[in-house]
């Protein structure tokens, strides 16, 4: 953590103040944190959750009963199969068998990734593409008559012909 | 409370007292906590002070539109006077994520515009919006609404904006910038100028609405308090009239140089006298004299969007020494930024985007570099926002950068991929440097190509990541190990995008689960394991996993633009949300759960 500024010591100090009066009213329960809509635990959703903890991946440990069924998504070479009303035994003992397929080894370089080009902001696009026709209509040598009827230049500007290919990249 | 942390026996006297402090005064004292971390620290100490602060919460900024329900934002906050929504991934900005991904405003203004009746203030970014979604919100807050602001929104049309010029005689902001808007006609800013006299700003800037001059000018008459008009392109000779009325002007954009070579339509042209913020289009060598007479004046200027040479970009800057904000494409040059470095001391914010990729269509020499880049460092030592697109780049600049600029708040750099030759790769030392002086970073952004950065250089910047809540990185890393030391070292970092690194899924599972501040991953090009499953690793409550294939050839989405979606990696994003599962995915989004 950098220096502590002043908005720092004010949330560590609320902090202290926090479990101060949680120890003076012990059943108070504790405030759930979440963005800036922080509430109380749903059991229910929690309840759901729990049946997949991160350590249970590894785990041989028999999963949970749970009534109904629901889609199952598998995803394999590349390919997407969705099954619906699959049973949670069912997709259990799945999972349990895809894990327990062995993974090749990583090579040494990871293999490399298809180009992902660098995009552009799509309104520097826009203009791009606009300046490439006024440059070629001025470069004419119909100057002449393209400075005499402005009227074709600003309909480039309102409806511009989008035909250079796309590259993209987020920043 | 002042001076440092207290000891826990004076905080246990004080708490003695805390039954006598009426309400009305930790209203009061609420009132004046404004930092929002501060709010939220304040409102977990205890049920009343929870209560204390929904009440006096003014303002609230959800991330992610999918990270809560609109209802349990109004419970909590009833009296809301402001509001910010961001909707898509950012990505979208870059035609990565179709139109018809989600984000729709329509649940947040059904259930908000009428019972928060203290809301004055909407903003909503990379969201849909459509003309039933104004026309709720004008109904329900017309009267009161004083800002709306409308950012890379799509959905709507003019329509919406005669109903709010009609309805919204209160507003003084309207922003609608780099939205994509359905013109029907320019009568919604004739009904703006008839029916409003406090408007303070007006942007539609990079939207294509066609407006007629005689409306600005009757605009500029009735809005005495007229201070900033970002407009779409409008040829600069059609504004003569309106430059001579709008007198309080301080903040220009979107005049158009429609008839390059003929300056003597143009040098009629007078700026009003209070003009300081200034960007113009298609501005060319002939046309750059308009702007000497008060180049002295200018504190912000955009060149985004112009016919410039190098040597122009010289010329213009060397007149600009007050110059706070500058916006140019790459084809300043590293000359350019020399003179930026050697005339612009008050610099604070440089943005260097991308040009044209072709060179041969105009002059554009080199792109920006090291050099560039290491003298606007040292000169310009009051900079807190980088954005720069390069073609070369060294350990050494960035170094630079991290020496000179204390004050540097957002870091952006992308390295271009046209160059094949790149002077100093790994940039791992320069990026530690970066990340250890600039202690005040709270956002950074690092687009390589493979081999630019390596596992120990991503471990520098998981390590020195400090205050650092926002990340982007592209080409970065060499294997799933220097992932994970990444991810050990952020402790503050709250939303992450990766793009086209090589980490399979697992190690993008464990990192997430290192990360205690994250809220929100967004991930495009990765290995993919076999069975996909890996993803799930991680999984936990309240966090949300969805999947979006990649997508044959034939199956592209088209984005409202007409122009298909290119590109066609996977991609996965997972986010914090208490409203549980999308119920608005489209089809071609697939959420990950656990059976």
């Amino acid at each position: 953590m950098a220096a502590a500024g002043s908005s720092s010591r004010f949330a560590v100090t609320c902090g202290l103040l926090s479990q101060y009066m949680r120890e003076r009213q012990q059943p108070q329960p504790p405030v759930t944190v979440l963005e800036a809509v922080a509430e109380e635990e749903e059991e229910e959703d929690a309840r759901t959750m729990q049946l997949f903890p991160p350590r249970a991946a590894a785990a041989d440990g028999v999963a949970t009963p749970s009534a109904g069924t629901a889609p199952l998504t598998i995803f394999y070479d590349g390919r997407m199969v969705v099954v619906d009303d699959v049973p949670v035994e069912k997709a259990a003992e799945l999972m349990r068998l895809a894990g327990s397929a062995c993974s090749p080894p990583q090579p040494a370089h990871a293999a490399a990734l298809p180009e992902m080009p660098i995009a552009r902001k799509a309104s520097l696009q826009r203009f791009l593409q606009k300046r490439k026709h006024r440059i070629t209509t001025t470069s004419e040598p119909y100057k002449k008559a393209a400075v005499a009827s402005p009227a074709p230049e600003k309909s480039f500007a309102v409806a511009p012909v989008k035909d250079e290919p796309a590259t993209w990249l987020g920043l | 409370m002042g001076g440092e942390v207290p000891e826990p026996r004076r905080l246990n006297r004080a708490l003695s007292f805390d039954d006598w402090v009426p309400d009305e005064a930790l209203h009061l004292v609420m009132g004046h906590v404004e930092d929002p971390r501060d709010r939220e620290a304040a409102s977990r100490v205890c049920r009343r002070w929870h209560r204390i602060d929904a009440l006096t919460r003014k303002h609230v900024t959800v991330a992610f539109c999918y990270a809560a329900r609109p209802a349990r934002l109004r419970e909590r906050f009833p009296r809301l006077e402001s509001l910010s929504l961001k909707g898509k991934p950012r990505a979208a900005m870059y035609g990565l994520i179709p139109d018809d991904w989600g984000a729709y405003a329509a649940p947040w203004i059904d259930e908000l515009a009428a019972p928060l009746e203290c809301l004055k203030a909407l903003h909503l970014r990379r969201m849909t919006v459509t003309d039933a979604d104004i026309a709720a919100l004008v109904r329900a807050r017309g009267h009161m609404l004083q800002e709306l602001k409308l950012d890379k929104c799509i959905g709507f049309s003019t329509d919406a904006l005669r109903l709010v010029a009609r309805s919204c005689r209160s507003l003084r902001t309207l922003f609608l910038e780099e939205c994509h808007i359905t013109d029907k006609g320019g009568e919604w800013l004739h009904e703006l100028a008839v029916n409003n006299s406090v408007l303070v700003t007006l942007n539609f800037y990079m939207t294509e609405l066609k407006v007629a001059p005689a409306d600005l000018e009757l605009l500029a008459k009735n809005c005495k308090s007229l201070i900033s008009l970002k407009m779409s392109e409008c040829d600069l000779s059609d504004l003569i009239s309106f430059f001579q009325t709008a007198n309080a002007l301080q903040d220009f954009a979107g005049g158009a140089f429609y008839e390059v070579g003929e300056l003597t339509k143009y040098e009629k042209v007078k700026f009003p006298p209070r003009l300081c913020f200034l960007g113009l289009t298609y501005m060319g060598t002939n046309e750059m004299p308009v702007i000497f007479p008060f180049s002295m004046k200018l504190k912000k200027l955009d060149l985004q969007y112009t016919f410039l040479t190098t040597e122009d970009h010289c010329q213009i800057i060397a007149k600009c020494p007050n110059l706070l904000i500058l916006e140019v494409r790459n084809v300043i040059g590293d000359r350019g930024l020399e003179v930026v470095g050697d005339t612009c001391k008050k610099l604070r914010r440089l943005r260097i985007e991308r040009g044209d990729d072709d060179p041969g269509l105009q002059e554009e020499q080199g792109g920006v570099s090291q050099l560039g880049l290491t003298a606007v460092a040292v000169g310009c030592r009051e900079l807190e926002y980088i954005a720069a697109y390069v073609s070369d780049i060294t350990n050494g600049a960035l170094e630079s950068i991290g020496t000179f600029c204390k004050n540097l708040y957002d870091f952006r750099l992308v390295l271009l991929d046209r160059e094949r030759q790149v002077t100093d790769l790994p940039l791992d030392n320069g990026v530690c440097a970066l990340l250890r002086n600039c202690t005040k970073l709270r956002r950074f952004a690092l687009y390589l190509r493979p081999g630019g950065l390596s596992d120990d250089g991503l471990s520098y910047i998981g390590q020195y990541s400090g205050n650092i809540q926002y990340m982007l990185l592209g080409n970065v890393g060499e294997s799933d190990h220097g992932l994970i030391r990444f991810a050990v070292g952020c402790t503050n970092l709250q939303k992450l995008e990766l793009r086209s690194c090589c980490f399979s899924e697992r190690a993008l599972s464990l990192a997430v689960l290192q990360m205690p501040s994250l809220r929100y991953i967004w991930v495009q090009g990765y290995r993919a394991s076999q069975t996909g499953l890996d993803l799930l690793l991680m999984a936990r409550p309240f966090w949300n996993i969805e999947f979006t294939p990649p997508s044959p050839e034939s199956f592209n989405h088209m984005t409202e633009d007409g122009e298909p979606c290119v590109d066609s990696h996977a991609q996965v994003l997972a986010y914090y949300s208490l409203a549980g599962r999308r119920s608005d995915c489209p089809q071609w989004v697939i959420p990950l759960h656990p059976a």
